[in-house]
């Protein structure tokens, strides 16, 4: 059984449904990319499933515990950390204050906690240097690791990433996409979503393609990569 | 009969009826005392009414409107008892003083936030509690002003059921001027203001000038109905004004239905007839309303007024008239703008949104921009439309320096732009919302439209005819009168480009407008943007599709991180090989290579 | 002059404690809660009957009248606010829910206790009555009660540097991302309402020896409360020291020239002027002001 199993998974805004019966699961130590255009649902497809959006129909099953619908301050406990699109960071505290404050509620010993933030500082140097400085002065590029390192502090079952890419350079993305595999490489289980669909293909081990909520094709990444189903989902059609 | 006016003979017939209504009440009822309640009641009505266009419709709450009654009620007291004044001058003072009160009141409103604003109307309110027994030398105090004299006209005095009449026959004109007011582009501005301010500036509304009048216009009223309440009781004193009494005014049009036409009379009617059933409960009276109001804003807000609509929805099914699509129409032909953007830069904390973005587009040319999310494209737009104000550089709408004048100014001189998500206004249809565009270039005053003279209904048709036509155009004239509530997604879009399109804009700036549309929908879209570059209109689209934009424009400017990767046509930017690895990834092209 | 100048600070105290409870509600919702000076009142009432009408003990009286407010604090924050939030989202319709609230409370304390003001006393061993200082008098409670509100203040600092502190900024500043890094924002707002409530009671119970415990109390330092974080910027308890200090010094300073009524006239002209010229008070942030 899958880490995370998504099944038929129905949501949307007050009546509108935005996502149709969208179904995934992702593994320790896999990365799943999901693509598809603007306006496909992919944001939507995580914001349902670390319990932002309400499902109206649908199951998800954290490690064979059923999570659909419950609290996403609950969910964050039971492993699931979502980076959200636009990294939603605390900008007017500090890179340290942002880094102490994912850790709360999760009940570690003084010890624990201190081991934690060493390892997110070895994953990103940088967040040491600008400790701090507040989140809100710190670069794009900046700003997204520490997103990441935020929900690295939780030390997640699995870790979905909005659009990591999101506004950075292509070196910075390496360096993100470089963190991610690293992360695999220890047994993470990622759910990725993102718009560079070529980048995203690179890393991944599986992945789904999304159009208009909902999931029109999936496979290994490696056969995906010049596939027909990805020109046409990306060009918007 | 036309169209038209079997369109008006409904509402017009209702209005009639409820005027004799009112005018037989009196004949009916045959206690004094009843009479004076009704009288009463016309006052808590007209009040209401004035509260109701500033809390219901504007969205600004005032705890102060009990003190502005007072105020009034002092104001025709003492200039009719200590100084003799005539009533309907003393009256007319009421009203100026109150209005002016008002004014008072309304510059705060503009630099604070709504609750800030609630909170200096309740402080108002408290002070001018105090003052009125304070400065006894005016007010007498305590003992407060007696022997208030009835109106006269024509040499008869107006009392009982004369004086009902004077205060219900107010009340009628005064909802008949709110109406007006409110069919036309002001109520569709205050409603903007309540509920979508980006949209009024986006349309060329000031909002500081409309909030001003508002605030006048619901004072006054306010201070004629104070003018009326003093009469009325014939006495008044300090306690007939507790802090309370702004509170009345509040639970009246919550409880009929905040920003509905309707609701004063509704809650108003409701008030009154309470009390009277439940007279053995009188002590816990305030209590009963408070938890009342409690009860509304959680479980009901929109009020009586929006049960009876939707009890009226369920039993009356109306068929919606579809016209048949007609074919495109055509619009007027315009000058288009020139954009010119030089080094233009604007950084956001620590992110650079733009850095030393350079572009030029001519008159009447399809601009397309693209790039990765976050690149930088929407600061571009916002810029441009005066949103934010670059750090460093130029921009030009032809000779106009963006950087040195407001949004609504430019909204005013014909630059026009669309959102990322549709900024309609959500209660109006969509007609409504297209009319709505048309604000800055409507000639009827205000006071024609209060009025209901006939060059303001002209205005009206015609500018509902114009509404009719963009909605032609873009191809949305079936769906007019569909609230925005209950248009999909696509229509509003169409919807936001007509009401862009009203009064002709010279440049216009469309965000994202292909997001979440069908294929069908964007053939739609591809053809009107087609049509309205030819009648002149400059046109910059920031896109994602870019097969639409390869379609669309002769020139593509692609932004990656702030800066201009590549600018030139179609065909040459997609070839590009740094623009594919902006898209695609370096490792990607490096593989292609191999 | 002496005399001016305790009168100022001992009032200066006492709205600097109101505001501090209006301000720590305020920190993780961005709300005003209307119904602030109601609490602080069935404080001081709850207390006032307590210990005189049914003779307990000072200190048992209190806590039991705080910990009963900080409940009612609770209630209002499930009945009257988080619905009216779920429900509005932007809009302002919890002022109407919180005056609402608010006169349910003042009606029903009006029916039980009455209007008339009831007696209480200051916190044994502290007294009411002055004592000369040479260059000035002040009771031994006038003292404390500057002690005590310094310390509250530092103490409610301190807390905001600490981990659930810096939590209940975070839920004001980006709810969703709270939300994301696991901290539970209804169980912040809820437990903020407790403690803001409990802090407004304490108000009321210190306000009372010198003001008497009344029903009416509550109004009164309620736009009072308002007028200080107006002025010292809304959040701000620094500035709300520091605004309280003006507001009460330019009160103890024309009460001997002007009259209750202008007085208030006075004071509140003088907060309008400021708030016109700097929307955001003294000392709040421009970031805070909203348009």
């Amino acid at each position: 059984m899958a880490l995370l199993e998504v099944t038929n998974l129905s949501a949307g805004y007050g009546r509108i449904p935005v996502l149709d019966r969208v179904s995934l699961s992702v593994d320790r130590g896999q990365i799943v990319a999901v693509v598809g255009a603007n306006g496909a649902g992919k944001s939507t497809l995580l914001k349902t499933i670390s319990g932002l959006l309400c499902p109206l129909n649908g199951e998800v099953n954290l490690a064979g515990k059923s999570i659909g619908g419950a609290q996403p301050h609950h969910i964050v406990a039971e492993g699931l950390l979502h980076v959200a699109e636009g990294r939603r960071l605390f900008r007017s505290q500090t890179v340290a204050e942002n880094l102490d404050l994912a850790l709360i509620g999760a009940g570690l010993t003084r010890a624990d906690e201190r081991r934690r933030l060493v390892d997110v500082h070895a994953l990103f140097p940088v967040l040491v240097e600008k400790a701090h400085l507040p989140a809100g002065a710190l670069s794009g590029g900046q700003q997204q690791m520490l997103a990441i390192g935020q929900a690295l502090m939780r030390a997640p079952k699995i870790l979905m990433l909005d659009e990591p890419s999101l506004g950075l350079a292509p070196i910075i993305v390496d360096e993100v996409f470089d963190v991610l595999t690293t992360l695999r490489a220890r047994g993470a289980a990622i759910l990725l979503v993102e718009q560079l669909v070529e980048r995203a293909l690179d890393i991944a081990d599986h992945a789904y393609v999304m159009v208009s909520g909902r999931m029109s094709g999936d496979g290994p990444a490696a056969s995906l990569r010049d596939s027909d189903l990805v020109r046409r989902a990306y060009s918007g059609g | 009969m036309s169209e038209r006016s079997s369109r008006l003979l409904g509402p017009r017939l209702a209005i009639v009826v409820a005027g004799l209504t009112l005018a037989a009440l009196p004949l009916v009822v045959r206690s004094d005392y009843v009479t004076f309640l009704l009288t009463q009641a016309a006052v808590l009505y007209l009040v209401a009414l004035g509260l109701n266009v500033l809390t219901g419709y504007a969205g600004i709450t005032s705890i102060g409107h009990g003190a502005l009654v007072t105020i009034g009620a002092y104001a025709l007291g003492i200039a009719t008892v200590d100084h003799g004044w005539p009533f309907w001058g003393a009256m007319a003072t009421s009203a100026i003083v109150a209005g002016l009160c008002g004014l008072a009141l309304a510059l705060p409103a503009f630099r604070l936030s709504t609750w800030y604003f609630a909170l200096i109307t309740l402080g108002f309110g408290s002070v001018v509690s105090g003052l009125i027994t304070e400065l006894d030398w005016l007010t007498h105090g305590f003992s407060g002003v007696v022997a208030i004299p009835k109106p006269s006209l024509f040499g008869m005095t107006l009392q009982g059921r004369g004086l009902f009449w004077l205060v219900a026959g107010t009340g009628f004109a005064a909802f008949l001027v709110t109406r007006n007011l409110i069919a036309s582009r002001f109520g569709r501005t205050l409603l903007a203001i309540k509920e979508s301010p980006l949209t009024a500036t986006s349309v060329g509304v000031r909002i500081g000038a409309v909030k001003i009048g508002t605030f006048i216009y619901s004072a006054a009223l306010a201070g004629v109905g104070g003018a009326f309440y003093a009469t009325n009781q014939g006495v008044i004193t300090p306690d007939d004004f507790t802090i309370h009494f702004s509170i009345f005014f509040l639970l009246v049009i919550v409880l009929g239905g905040l920003g509905s036409l309707h609701g004063p009379l509704l809650g108003t009617a409701a008030f009154f007839l309470l009390p009277y059933l439940m007279t053995s409960l009188h002590e816990w009276r305030l209590l009963i309303y408070a938890v009342g109001l409690l009860v509304l804003m959680i479980v009901f807000p929109q009020g009586l007024a929006g049960l009876l609509a939707l009890l009226a929805r369920r039993f009356n099914r109306k068929a919606t008239r579809i016209c048949l699509a007609a074919s495109r129409t055509e619009i007027p032909s315009v000058e288009g703008a020139r954009l010119v953007m030089a080094a233009v830069s604007k950084r956001f904390g620590g992110v650079e949104a733009l850095a030393d973005v350079s572009l030029t587009v001519e008159p009447g040319a399809i601009r397309g921009i693209v790039g990765p999310n976050g690149s930088g494209k929407t600061t571009l737009l916002n810029v441009v439309s005066g949103y934010h104000k670059p750090d460093s550089g130029r921009i030009c709408i032809d000779s106009t320096a963006v950087e040195s004048v407001s949004t609504v100014t430019l909204a005013r001189q014909g630059v026009r732009r669309t959102f990322q998500t549709p900024k309609l206004i959500p209660h109006l249809s969509i007609i409504e919302n297209v009319m709505f565009g048309a604000y800055s270039v409507e000639q009827a005053s205000l006071v024609a439209i209060a009025l209901g003279l006939p060059s303001a209904r002209r205005e009206a048709r015609a500018r509902r005819a114009e509404a009719m036509q963009l909605l032609r155009f873009v191809g949305l004239a079936a769906h007019a009168e569909t609230s925005v509530g209950e248009a999909t997604h696509g229509q509003q879009r169409l919807a936001e480009i007509a009401r862009a399109l009203v009064g002709r804009p010279r440049l216009l700036l469309l965000d994202e407008p292909a997001a979440g549309l069908s294929l069908t929908e964007l053939d739609g879209l591809k053809s009107v943007v087609r049509a309205i570059a030819a009648s002149g209109t400059t046109i910059m689209i920031v896109e994602h599709h870019l097969e639409l934009i390869a379609d669309l424009c002769a020139l593509i400017t692609v932004v990656d991180r702030g800066r201009v990767l590549k600018a030139g046509p179609p065909s040459a930017v997609f070839a590009d090989p740094e623009v594919l690895a902006t898209y695609m990834g370096r490792r990607a092209i490096a593989r292609q290579n191999d | 002059m002496g005399e001016i100048i305790v009168q100022g600070v001992t009032m200066a105290a006492i709205y600097a404690l109101v505001a501090v409870s209006l301000n720590i509600i305020y920190r993780p919702t961005n709300i005003f809660n209307f119904a602030q000076g109601d609490l602080l009142m069935v404080g001081a009432l709850l207390a006032a009957v307590l210990s005189r009408g049914y003779a307990v003990q000072w200190y048992a009286a209190a806590a039991f009248a705080v910990g009963a407010v900080a409940l009612l604090a609770v209630i209002i924050d499930i009945v009257a606010v988080a619905p009216v939030i779920a429900r509005h989202g932007e809009g302002a319709g919890w002022i109407i829910s919180t005056l609402a609230a608010s006169i349910i409370i003042h009606e029903i304390a009006d029916k039980l206790a009455g209007p008339d003001p009831r007696v209480l006393s200051a916190p044994p061993p502290l007294q009411t009555t002055p004592t000369d200082f040479g260059a000035f008098s002040a009771s031994s409670f006038q003292l404390g009660l500057v002690v005590f509100v310094c310390g509250l203040v530092a103490a409610t600092e301190m807390f905001y540097r600490t981990r659930p502190g810096r939590a209940v900024h975070a839920i004001a500043e980006d709810r969703e991302a709270s939300l994301l890094r696991g901290i539970n924002p209804r169980r912040v707002t809820r437990l903020s309402f407790a403690v803001g409530g409990a802090v407004a009671a304490v108000a009321g119970i210190l306000a009372a020896p010198i003001l008497f415990a009344s029903t009416s109390l509550g109004w009164l330092l309620l736009l009072k409360g308002f007028l200080i974080v107006a002025v010292g910027g809304i959040g701000s308890n620094g500035g709300a020291i520091l605004a309280a200090l003006i507001v009460a010094m330019i009160e103890a300073v024309t009460a001997r020239t002007l009259t209750p009524g202008l007085q208030e006239a006075a004071s509140f002209a003088v907060v309008l002027a400021i708030l016109l010229v700097r929307p955001q008070g003294i000392f709040g942030s421009a970031a805070g002001r909203a348009v």
